[in-house]
């Protein structure tokens, strides 16, 4: 899944202008619709009256990139992380929004894996993206309590 | 949080004391748009007071930490 863009260092300006952003969006619909019809799907592209090749796309591709065109039709800045990419602790801050050091207390805590390279930790993108999930629903159920506790005491109102 | 692009926001026992409030302001910390702070003595002059317990603010209090949302500080200095 493309998420959006969290750290800016070597990633390449993916921000439209109104203009294209209606293009993609459009163009997420018609892969979308496609999708829906048929298995397998074919991609031709139109160059300046030229007639190209027609493109055939397994299905799994054409849903990464219509989900991307999605994005970046709502003009969001989008990365593309492989999921077994492995990041420093500075990238997992960053893409957490966090400090460097409460990344490290929470692999020191092991609540976060990671893996040794000599003196240096690597977190897999998937393992953050898990212990950001856990996270969020910890943060849901939190909120839930909070909720129904003011409703038995009768202050929700 | 040092280090951190969001902002961050103390929550005083003004906007802790209300619950609907407190609901709201956490769940603004939740989708994102700031991180919520509080500290030891904002926690205490909550629970100080005559209604904290008929109110359960202790109870309110302990459900509101929320790793990467909302924590407790010992101090406002813990910030600079």
């Amino acid at each position: 899944m493309p998420r959006p863009a969290e750290t800016a260092d070597n990633a390449m300006d993916t921000v439209l202008d109104e203009h294209d952003a209606a293009l993609a969006q459009a163009a997420q619909r018609c892969l979308m619709a496609a999708l829906d019809h048929s298995r397998a799907a074919t991609v031709r592209l139109v160059a300046d009256g030229q007639d190209m090749p027609s493109v055939e796309l397994p299905p799994k591709a054409l849903r990464l990139v219509a989900d991307m065109l999605g994005m970046m039709a709502q003009r969001q800045p989008v990365v593309l992380l492989p999921q077994k990419m492995e990041l420093s602790t500075q990238d997992a801050a960053a893409f957490l929004n966090v400090s460097r050091p409460f990344v490290v207390k929470q692999i020191d805590e092991g609540r976060l894996p990671c893996r040794k390279v000599g003196r240096h930790r690597r977190i897999l993108f998937d393992d953050l993206l898990a212990y950001q999930q856990a996270l969020h629903e910890q943060t849901e159920a939190a909120l839930q309590a909070l909720a129904d506790q003011a409703q038995a005491l009768g202050l929700d109102r | 949080m040092a280090g951190s692009a969001r902002y961050t926001a103390i929550l005083d026992a003004n906007v802790l004391y209300p619950a609907t409030l407190r609901d709201l302001l956490l769940s603004l910390a939740r989708d994102g748009l700031y991180h919520a702070r509080w500290t030891e003595r904002i926690e205490a002059s909550l629970t100080g007071l005559p209604d904290a317990e008929a109110l359960d603010l202790a109870g309110a209090i302990e459900k509101l930490q929320m790793p990467l949302v909302a924590a407790r500080l010992r101090e406002v200095a813990e910030l600079i």
